[in-house]
């Protein structure tokens, strides 16, 4: 049986979505994470696959077309990697009852890896009474119709946890900010807006908005923020350190975060983050646990600024121009851990150099490359 | 050797360490007579050394598998003796060792290896043989931990990069040669005195193609600004997060922070060590002895009272004494004399330092990159249980 | 993430039950990449390591468009297979492919669309490109834009996609243009005016009744045509009713625009978004290659939606190397910036590469640069080799120490020996393998209109494969010329205009050709100046020309173009001791001197001066009169009359030369031998020596007080005396023929020899006009 024998409909699917991916068709993290899912649940419904062993390369396979369709976008990756860890999670509650927990000998590497952090064993869910058959020469089906409503429920657990994604973030907004405090953020970061207006209910304070050129997102923002009622200014970048010292705390969005606890975002974050650092304002950073990525050097690569066409900065007709000069157009900057105070995700609040234990938690080792 | 593991909560034999592993380290502080050791004809020292004569193991291996060959020779019937006579053995190997860190880091990890070892095996004799030969697995195994470490340090070196190191470490020169494979590197090497481990780093690397050159160990900061990044070995990581290595470790991360540049430090798992150090002089290394002040040699008094400097003909008089250590050398001419350390001042100076964890960057590890954080998250959830 | 998006993509197609169809058109219909595409289509031509075809399906597949129309004509079994082996073939590509034979006689984008039209494929509006595009532009908007006015006007058949650049950007085609006046409001196309880069268009008459209907109108020169059309489905049956529409643009747009019977209209949509070009010419090559690589067309590079299956990473200062790290860089080679370097290259120690791409297993030797130029895949280019500004086809095998010049296309395949020198816009293939019998011609009918100018070429292989090293397998191709081409080839592809298309330097190397901006130039300028131009421009070998065509490159030359003239001098200089000292034959050396002068496009006076200069460097001082005297007659025997026959005889100039010479180089002292041995030699007439003499210039006027001028006195009086002593030998001779004749009156006697003298000048003239006419030979 194999591992690719999956139907042509969810290898459509894949194969849109990476098209898709590759010319930057999805745009935003979250939107690129649920279609992800999406795309994940159609295959795991159609798939085919009597042992764990094939579920997983199945999904493993198709994690890693999306993820070479886009390799910036980071949250492709991290959603495979999500679905794996609960495919084996769930697949090792199920199958406590059937096989005995295998090769559990102990040995000196054995122990030296109970260092290694792990979630601590939640209360386990009602105990699975699911008898679950691998390699059944019989019924080879058997076990992927067991198996099945298991996973749809954990695919079902990941979309609803996209989907409210915002709003868990926002729950601590009011503790972070509040009345007559002055913020600072950067560009337009869907996650940052919902975090702000959440807190507008409770507290009156100013934001202002640096408009993050060459991409401007910030007036879309700052237009978003005062029609809610938030009292907002929009200023250009380069004012930035002008007005750190009038500044309570910056919040800023991510795009990636790392395992190192630094991360990428939106161009102009450095500069705003190292001016917070000069004035002590503390650096708050507002992102969804699925931004989470098992990396920790991806700052090594110079491409991962990801660098978009230079329009944007010197205009195509500036014909004369566009012949001497090289453009540079990055559309992230890397921070660095020691610039970010807090990062404030919808599983709790983290200093940065907790971040690589969630990531262990959240995603397994031999995953890290799909 | 049907060892079933499946019962993990096996009632504790008799005498049993039934405390959390830390009790092992109180147990290492009481002082043991070394002629107390109840088992004669091995000397366990003697095995430490033998087995380091093998070029790919390092002191805590070595400790760990001379702790094996104890148990294969000890005549122990119970556990409490076994695990006795294994801290007795820690402690004679701690003692005739100059600079025990690396080994106790080894001996700690097997020590409360064997301490939690589940066993239910009919006799004792067939738990000393499953012990042993968990030992020798163990330090197979162990030997793929650098090509391991060098494959995620791998990940860090940038073509075209200039990496600073310290002294000769094994898993760094691994790390360093494989990267040499992919990528193009260049290497600055400190002399690491008084031992200059240093050019052994220097040969071995020119040996390999790889662009190198010594650098004083004075000249760091100067040559700071040139790298991308520090690699530095380690006797030991402790559960501070930071690093036990040879001196100079130290100040070659205050460096590297002051210019913002990235200090990595790779370290074998078996590296790991339950220490918690403050400052220099907690590490077990330091003896009082160590940068102590020696009692000036006797002059007449008006000399004393004068500053060194203050009489043009005292200075190289002064000077040339140190270099002779000798007190008469008054008479000596002011001649270009080549000055170094007498090997009594060089013994009056640490082996090792100890690196704070805020100025380390990553550790690269065979269980994974961790933090500094991370590795003393690491070590805790390692002994604990 | 990037900011270009296609968030209404999506709805877009499923409001579209119709599916879009697109029509490639995949041949070029003309020969500009000639010989890169001797055996291979234009449009698999790779462009940073993915073949053009790519790009445009890419740029299609980006616009949702869900079936293809291939049209191909030459190579067509090729591009059949590579579709078919390409992703696009996998079902899951979401683009159904057809490719569409069409026969050889389809000679024009016209023909093409008259047999789309007779195959019937078209079922409603569809995008018709060129196989050569790359875009990134919302092509779907652009279809959305066309539908829309489609239902409140059926006239709008077609839709033109230009892109704002500027008359000179890099990415703009110099040579083929146009002017667009649009209505401001309705972006309707109302008047097409081609521009062609020459002659340069100075006019462009804008029809009366554009301005009567239209209030607002723009006249636009600074758009890039992108070669994408969104035609209605009548566009093609257009086509067949009017089967004299050859090109799209210059018939059929100007055509439906100027008819008074169509009624129908065309609009332009100017993309202010996106990116699009097409690869017209090696120049658009070399422009949308760099513009790949600077990621104007993001989200189409390299590291991202790169067309070819390579992934490849971005470094600092757009370089691009592949992610699997099979490069092989050695440490001490440079890689510049805007470089693209195919999987398993490697690069030896100190090579330099910049702005160029690499293919596949490309090898660059020890100390070899390779600049602003293009390499396909497995080019082997040798030690110490300089390759700049040109393309060179897979396989090729570069030897060491070659040095190819700017423009230079190599086609696939080819082995230059080491040593080999191409000289600037040489054009270069692999050497066919001798013909036993004419008869089996049959079998490559194909390429038959090629054979005749091969043939012509092959008589000149012998002298120009001189330049080539040993062991070389390179054919090289004949010089274009102005004066060569036949008269009724297409204004288009007339050598001057084909110039600036091609690869190379731009600006200065057309400081021959009058570009001024067409608005600056006054009408009045018109025709004389062409003319003179042409005399510039035009090899041409007349005497009379090339001294009046003196002033204008003298004052047409800037900094670059002296930068330009030391490098021919010293190219000059080369060429002439090789054949100095491995004594080749004078024809051969003019041969050579000829195709240099021609490749760097200077005065004939230069290439003058460099010979004397060379010829009286190389006499040796020797002590004593007599062994000087024959030291000066050794050389000037033997190599002088290569002075006559660079061609132009123009004594005076000669002796000015020789004179501005020798007053500033220790040869002064042989002045008056030298100028004596030229004239013994015929390369100096006596009235050439007394025309010069009366020059003011040849006393020094002008010159200020220094060596020079004491010099140049003292060269004076030199032929001052030379004068005198002709001036005694007439009277001599009169006396001799005075004492032979007995009796004739001096007078006539003096008559006598003037007529003689005559003679001896018509002689010369005649000779002179051989010489062209030798020269015209070796030309064609």
């Amino acid at each position: 049986m194999a591992p690719e024998s999956h139907s042509s409909g969810s290898q459509r699917a894949v194969e849109t979505l990476a098209a898709k991916l590759r010319r930057r068709q999805v745009l935003g993290s979250r939107e690129t994470a649920l279609e992800t899912v999406l795309v994940l649940r159609q295959v795991v419904s159609k798939a085919r696959f009597t042992n764990i062993h094939q579920l997983v390369e199945i999904i493993r396979g198709v994690g890693r077309k999306l993820v070479e369709a886009q390799p910036k976008e980071h949250t492709v990756g991290n959603t495979v990697r999500k679905l794996l860890h609960h495919v084996r999670e769930e697949y090792n509650n199920a199958s406590k009852g059937t096989a005995a927990s295998a090769a559990n000998v102990f040995s000196i590497s054995k122990f030296v890896l109970q260092g290694q952090p792990r979630k601590q064993v939640t209360a386990q869910k009602a105990e699975s009474a699911l008898v679950l058959r691998e390699d059944d020469p019989d019924d080879p089906d058997s076990f992927a119709r067991t198996l099945k409503p298991v996973l749809m429920e954990a695919i079902q657990v990941i979309l609803d946890e996209l989907e409210t994604v915002y709003e868990n973030i926002s729950k601590s907004a009011k503790d972070h900010i509040h009345s007559d405090e002055i913020i600072l953020t950067i560009g337009k970061s869907h996650t940052v807006e919902t975090f702000l207006k959440s807190a507008a209910h409770y507290h009156n304070f100013t934001v202002i908005v640096a408009e993050s050129g060459p991409s401007y997102g910030g007036h879309d923002m700052a237009q978003s923020l005062s029609s809610a009622g938030v009292s907002t200014f929009l200023v250009p970048d380069s004012s930035i350190y002008a007005l750190m010292s009038r500044v309570n705390k910056v919040i800023i969005g991510a795009h990636a975060v790392l395992a190192n606890g630094g991360m990428y975002a939106i161009t102009g974050s450095l500069l705003a983050a190292t001016a917070a650092r000069a004035h002590s304002t503390p650096v708050v950073v507002c992102a969804g646990q699925f931004k989470l990525t098992p990396l920790w050097n991806l700052y090594h690569e110079y491409g991962a600024l990801d660098f978009a066409d230079p329009s944007s900065v010197l205009g195509f007709e500036e014909g004369d121009l566009v012949d001497k000069v090289d453009v540079v157009n990055p559309f992230y900057d890397y921070v660095r851990p020691d610039l970010v105070d807090v990062y404030i995700t919808n599983d709790g609040d983290h200093p940065p150099p907790s971040i690589y234990r969630i990531i262990k938690e959240s995603y397994d080792d031999e995953d890290n490359e799909l | 050797m049907a060892v079933s593991t499946s019962d993990i909560a096996s009632p504790a034999q008799p005498g049993a360490f039934t405390t959390s592993s830390s009790s092992s380290r109180s147990i290492l502080t009481h002082s043991i007579p070394e002629d107390e050791e109840a088992f004669s004809g091995f000397d366990i020292y003697d095995s430490y050394r033998r087995i380091l004569c093998d070029p790919q193991i390092s002191a805590p291996l070595a400790a760990i598998l001379s702790l094996t060959e104890l148990v294969e020779q000890s005549d122990a019937g119970t556990m409490f003796e076994l695990v006795k006579a294994l801290n007795d053995g820690a402690e004679a190997l701690k003692k005739r060792v100059h600079n025990p860190i690396g080994l106790n880091a080894g001996s700690e990890l097997f020590i409360a290896f064997v301490t939690l070892f589940p066993h239910e095996s009919a006799s004792f004799s067939e738990l000393r043989t499953e012990l042993v030969r968990q030992g020798q697995t163990y330090a197979t195994e162990a030997l793929q931990f650098r090509p391991k470490i060098a494959d995620l340090a791998l990940d860090f070196i940038k073509d075209d990069s200039v990496i600073l190191t310290h002294s000769y470490s094994r898993v760094v020169m691994q790390a360093l040669l494989h990267a040499h494979q992919r990528k193009r590197i260049s290497v600055y090497v400190t002399e690491a005195r008084p031992r200059g481990l240093g050019i052994k780093t220097y040969e071995s690397l020119t040996a390999a193609g790889i662009p190198c050159t010594v650098v004083l160990d004075s000249a760091v900061a100067y040559v700071m600004d040139q790298v991308d990044f520090v690699l530095v070995g380690s006797e030991a990581v402790v559960e501070s997060g930071g690093l036990i290595n040879a001196v100079g470790s130290n100040q070659m991360a205050i460096i590297a922070k002051a210019e913002n540049k990235p200090f990595y430090a790779l370290a074998e798992s078996y590296k790991f060590h339950r220490l918690f150090p403050l400052s220099q002089y907690d590490l077990p290394t330091h003896t009082p002895g160590i940068l102590s002040f020696t009692q000036p040699p006797l002059r007449p008094a008006p000399e004393l009272v004068a500053r060194p400097s203050v009489s043009p003909e005292t200075q190289p008089v002064l000077k040339s004494s140190i270099s002779a250590s000798s007190a008469m050398a008054g008479l000596l001419p002011p001649a270009p004399v080549q000055r170094t350390m007498t090997a009594e001042q060089i013994s009056r100076n640490p082996d090792v330092d100890y690196t704070r964890p805020d100025l380390i960057s990553l550790v690269f590890s065979d269980v994974g990159i961790l933090t500094p954080e991370g590795v003393s998250q690491y070590l805790v959830g390692m002994f604990a249980g | 993430m990037a900011p270009k998006a296609a968030a209404g993509k999506e709805k877009l197609v499923d409001d579209d039950e119709e599916v879009l169809q697109a029509v490639i058109l995949a041949d070029s219909f003309n020969k500009r990449f000639k010989p890169l595409t001797a055996d291979k289509p234009r449009c698999l031509l790779p462009i940073c390591n993915a073949p053009l075809l790519d790009w445009t399906l890419e740029s299609l597949a980006l616009a949702g468009v869900q079936e293809v129309f291939v049209i191909c004509r030459s190579h067509a079994d090729q591009i059949k297979a590579a579709l078919q082996n390409s992703k696009w073939s996998r079902p899951a590509s979401g683009l159904k492919i057809v490719p569409i034979l069409t026969a050889r006689e389809t000679l024009s984008p016209g023909d093409a669309m008259r047999d789309i039209y007779t195959h019937g494929i078209i079922a409603g509006d569809f995008v018709l490109v060129y196989g050569d595009l790359v875009s990134n532009v919302r092509i779907d908007e652009v279809v959305r834009v066309h539908k829309a006015r489609r239902r409140t006007n059926k006239d709008a058949i077609m839709t033109i996609v230009v892109k704002e650049a500027g008359t000179t950007h890099r990415t703009r085609s110099r040579g083929e243009s146009a002017v667009f006046v649009l209505d401001r409001d309705t972006a309707e196309c109302l008047h097409y005016e081609p521009v062609s880069g020459y002659p340069p268009k100075t006019l462009a008459r804008i029809p009366r009744e554009v301005l009567d209907e239209h209030p607002d109108i723009e006249i636009r020169n600074d758009l890039i045509d992108c070669g994408i059309d969104v035609c209605s489905v009548e566009v093609p049956s257009l086509f067949q009713d009017n089967f004299d529409y050859a090109d799209i643009r210059r018939d059929f747009v100007h055509g439906v625009l100027t008819s008074d019977l169509l009624m129908k209209n065309i609009h332009c949509y100017v993309a202010r978004e996106g990116y699009a070009a097409r690869v017209q010419d090696t120049r658009s090559y070399d422009a949308i290659s760099k513009d790949i690589l600077s990621r104007w067309t993001f989200p189409l590079v390299p590291d991202d939606n790169h067309p070819g299956d390579v992934a490849y990473e971005h470094l600092r200062g757009n370089k691009y190397l592949p992610k699997d790290n099979s490069v092989v860089l050695s440490r001490t080679c440079k890689v510049g910036r805007n470089t693209l370097i195919g999987p398993a290259s490697q690069i030896f120690a100190d090579a330099q590469v910049a702005a160029s791409t690499l293919g596949a297993r490309c090898t660059v030797g020890a100390r070899a640069v390779v600049r602003d130029s293009y390499l396909g895949d497995d080019v082997v280019v040798g030690a110490g080799c300089v390759i700049e500004n040109s393309i060179v086809g897979a396989g090729v095998h570069v030897g060491a120490g070659t040095r190819i010049a700017r423009g230079a296309l190599v086609a696939d395949g080819v082995r230059l020996g080491a040593g080999s020198r191409l000289l600037p816009f040489e054009r270069v293939s692999r050497r066919r393998p001798v013909k036993e019998d004419g008869e089996e011609d049959g079998a490559e009918e194909e390429e038959s209109d090629d054979d005749s100018e091969i043939e012509e070429a092959e008589e000149n292989q012998t002298q120009l494969s001189s330049l080539l090293g040993p062991d070389s397998d390179a054919f090289v191709w004949p010089r274009k010329s102005g004066k060569g081409g036949n008269e009724d080839e297409d204004e288009l592809e007339n050598f001057n205009n084909a110039r600036l298309m091609r690869l190379g330097k731009f600006r200065d190397d057309f400081a021959d050709l009058d570009l001024s901006d067409p608005g600056s130039v006054t009408s009045s300028s018109g025709d004389s100046d062409e003319s003179s131009d042409d005399d510039s421009v035009i090899q041409n070998f007349s005497p009379s020309s090339s001294t009046t065509s003196l002033p204008f490159a003298a004052a047409a030359i800037s900094a670059g173009e002296h930068a330009k003239e030391s490098e021919f001098r010293s190219e000059v200089r080369q060429s002439l001791e090789r054949a100095f000292a491995e004594g080749h034959a004078l024809d051969n050396a003019a041969v050579e001197l000829k195709t240099l002068r021609m490749a760097s496009n200077v005065p004939l006076a230069r290439v003058r001066e460099a010979v004397v200069e060379r010829v009286v460097e190389s006499i040796a001082l020797v002590d004593g009169a007599g062994p000087q005297r024959v030291e000066i007659k050794r050389w000037v025997d033997r190599w002088g009359p290569l002075v006559r026959l660079i061609g132009g005889v123009d004594g005076v100039e000669t002796v000015s030369i020789l004179q501005a010479h020798c007053a500033g180089s220790s040869r002064l002292p042989l002045f008056g031998q030298i100028l004596a041995a030229f004239y013994q030699n015929d390369i100096v007439e006596e009235d050439d020596i007394r025309a010069w003499h009366a020059q003011p210039a040849a006393k020094g006027a002008g010159l200020k007080e220094g060596p020079q001028l004491e010099n140049m006195q003292k060269t004076w009086l030199v032929g001052a005396r030379m004068i005198h002593q002709f001036n005694e030998q007439e009277s001599s001779e009169e006396e001799s023929s005075e004492a032979e004749e007995s009796g004739e009156g001096s007078e006539e006697a003096e008559d006598a020899s003037e007529d003689e003298d005559e003679d001896k000048e018509d002689e010369e003239d005649e000779e002179d006009e051989d010489d062209e006419d030798d020269e015209d030979g070796d030309k064609e």
